[in-house]
């Protein structure tokens, strides 16, 4: 939440590290890596 | 005239560049310590300037200010009660949305405060320019640009903060106006608490309260609980209205005025594409260049630095063995003389050449890698094994620390979130292997038995540290938590940095490991000298032989590894008169020992790493558990491998 992932906020998934491993995504403007378990957790919807 | 005094602080988000402001503005007249009662550290510095006698302390990089981690915590409370003159609030130009919501929450605090807008220089490059007056104008804060790492703009930037002291430090600053609901309760709030006196200001109390911050919400629940109730009560009505928990509502509105702030300050000038930084981390991160070029880095910094340590610890060694004779005719080679070469010194050359040559380049490329944002990559890439052992990624990079020595890792477990995760990492990284071990595995399973049992061993040492580390994870209670970390932009550190932070640490290493060094060889020596050691053989002798199949003097070189690992070894060869161990050894003899002296206990300049961050208690019970395991293990491993050997 601290980190910028508040609800709304645009989040770009650029990849995912292999056998299952975090997400790198950027969000305002900062790159983050986050853990499988709580990407999971994160509902969003895809812009147009 | 009489000298005036000035406290500043700096706070800034991780990766900012503070550090590097704090060594420019003070030099080497620094020291780093511990925040009471805490493992997060604590560094100061002196300087004179203009007149001024100014402290300066470098507050422990945070996301936020809201209570997720020690250093957080650390943070405010030093801002709220330690009240310095002026708080310079380090901002990474680059990554400016995220920074401010950092910068918002320092406002709250009602400090006096200067920003300090680093990396411009990336920020450029990245195609972002942004408007200092408009950035001032915005947050009603001076702002002054700095390039931290070329020294641009660090001396303007105490200039203002000083005349921002000078000017009116009691200037109240523009605060974050959120949504009107969240408005309206926090007025409530504070008229409730309008009798209450508290560190913190009222409408921050408020704004914490609402969050359900729980350290504040303890402190005033002492003062009059009736106000938690009530921020309670008005938190859940946000909640109703919302459909969110009123913490994310808070969050959220922070964040869309820190949005809203960066957007109007800066411009994108040119489309972002991909730059030098860009495609070097899209390489090191990829799913197969990027293991490639870890496993190849990795292999690389422990080749380097075991071929470089070997060569300078035994010209050390050398050196300082030459000095034999004139300690011999100084002080005799009676009991005293024998005591204070076989004792101290040797306590102190056993420490020195485990300092100079293994832990300064270890430490040096550490900070290397950390600076410029590689070991970042790493726990991204690494996360996921890690979790199969209950810890995610960045526990990774302790254990890599743990290969070269325990010290070190131990202390860098700090990096986790929580205290118990800080724990099982340390507990899995006393089972890594360090370079003594090695110097073991290699010397005797190595050298007498063929690369591919050592090489079987280190596996099934791996084998070990997860299942131990499942096992840890099982059993201490707590719930995971998640990797979640910036990786910020690669970029060239800077040098002077790197350096000091090595100083730093090896002076923390030095102060830990050295007195037990010392002291235990002493103790040895007096016990070797008394004659104590061959009883201490003959104790252990049910052990040592019955039970693990070994001789009865192994016994004694166990225990001299408690004080470096190697020194198992070592003694092994000075006791038995040989180092030609086949002659004196079994192969099982060999692997049962070495498997032994691999997990048997961490050593003591570990166990003292252990104790400093988690007590007593904790670093028994570790200490105790491995020689037990190791023990059980040695025996069980005896009985099977005669029946295949």
């Amino acid at each position: 939440m601290d980190m910028g992932l508040t609800p709304g906020t645009t989040v770009t998934v650029v990849k995912s590290a292999p056998f299952h491993g975090p997400l790198e995504i950027l969000v305002r403007g900062s790159r983050l890596a986050l853990g499988r378990g709580m990407a999971e957790r994160i509902f969003v919807e895809k812009e147009r | 005239m009489t000298e005036k005094k000035l406290l500043i602080a700096l706070a800034g988000n991780a990766n900012v560049g503070k550090s590097v402001i704090f060594n420019h503005l003070t030099g080497l007249h620094q020291h780093i310590g511990n925040w009471p009662g805490k493992t997060v550290e604590r560094a100061e510095g002196t300087l004179h300037f203009k007149g001024y006698t100014i402290d300066i302390v470098d507050l422990p990089g945070i996301y936020s200010l809201s209570t997720y981690s020690l250093e957080e915590l650390v943070s405010r409370k030093y801002i709220a009660v330690e009240r310095p003159d002026v708080v310079i609030n380090v901002v990474d130009a680059s990554v400016l949305e995220r920074n401010l919501f950092f910068t918002l929450q320092l406002m709250e605090l009602e400090t006096p405060m200067v920003i300090a807008l680093n990396q411009m220089d990336i920020a450029k490059s990245k195609g972002i320019q942004v408007d200092t007056k408009k950035l001032e104008q915005l947050l009603g804060v001076p702002v002054m640009p700095t390039v931290a790492v070329k020294g641009v703009g660090i001396a303007k930037l105490l200039e203002k903060a000083i005349e921002t002291v000078e000017k009116n430090p009691v200037k109240k600053h523009p605060q974050v106006t959120y949504g009107e609901e969240v408005e309206a309760k926090i007025g409530k709030l504070m008229e409730k608490m309008k009798s209450v006196q508290f560190v913190y200001p009222p409408r921050y109390v408020a704004i914490k309260l609402l969050e359900g911050d729980e350290e504040i919400e303890r402190e005033i629940q002492r003062i009059d609980p009736k106000i938690v109730s009530t921020a309670k009560k008005l938190a859940d009505e946000i909640e109703c209205i919302h459909g969110h928990c009123c913490s994310t509502v808070i969050t959220s509105e922070r964040y869309e005025a820190a949005g809203c702030i960066a957007r109007a300050a800066q411009k994108l000038v040119s489309p972002i594409k991909p730059t030098l930084v860009e495609r070097l981390h899209n390489f090191t991160t990829h799913k197969v260049t990027g293991y490639l070029t870890l496993v190849f880095s990795l292999l690389l910094i422990f080749y380097s630095i075991f071929t470089f340590g070997d060569y300078t610890s035994r010209l050390l060694s050398d050196l300082f063995y030459g000095l034999e004779p004139f300690f011999a005719s100084a002080f005799g080679t009676g009991i005293v003389g024998n005591l204070i070469w076989g004792g101290v010194m040797e306590g102190l050359i056993a420490g020195v050449t485990i300092v100079l040559p293994y832990i300064i380049p270890f430490y040096v490329i550490l900070y290397f890698l950390e600076n410029s944002g590689y070991l970042s990559r790493i726990a991204f890439l690494m996360d996921n094994v890690m979790h199969k052992i209950g810890l995610h990624g960045k526990a990774f990079i302790p254990m890599m620390l743990g290969f070269g020595c325990n010290v070190p890792a131990c202390l860098g477990c700090r990096i986790m979130e929580t205290q118990r995760e800080r724990l099982l990492a340390a507990f899995v990284t006393t089972l890594v292997p360090c370079a003594a071990t090695t110097v073991i595995i290699l010397g005797l399973v190595g050298d007498f038995l063929g690369i591919q049992w050592a090489l079987a061993l280190y596996l099934f040492n791996l084998v070990i540290i997860f299942v131990l580390g499942r096992l840890a994870f099982r059993v201490v209670p707590g719930e995971p938590t998640a990797l979640i970390m910036e990786m910020h932009d690669y970029r060239w550190p800077h040098t002077k940095t790197i350096l000091k932070q090595t100083w730093f640490r090896v002076a923390e290493f030095i102060k830990i490991a050295f007195p037990l060094i010392i002291v235990g060889s002493l103790v040895l020596k007096l016990a070797e000298v008394s004659g104590v050691l061959e009883t201490v053989a003959a104790v252990l002798s049910p052990v040592t032989v019955v039970w693990l199949g070994l001789p009865a003097i192994t016994g004694i070189t166990l225990i001299f590894g408690v004080l470096r690992k190697e020194l198992s070894l070592v003694m092994l060869g000075v006791l038995l008169g040989t180092t030609n161990f086949a002659l004196v050894l079994t192969p099982v003899q060999m692997i049962v020992f070495t498997l032994v002296a691999m997990f048997y206990i961490p050593c003591i300049a570990t166990i003292a790493a252990l104790v400093r961050d988690f007590g007593w208690k904790k670093s028994l019970f570790i200490t105790v558990f491995e020689i037990a395991f190791a023990i059980i293990l040695g025996g069980v491993a005896l009985r099977l491998l005669t029946l295949v050997l």
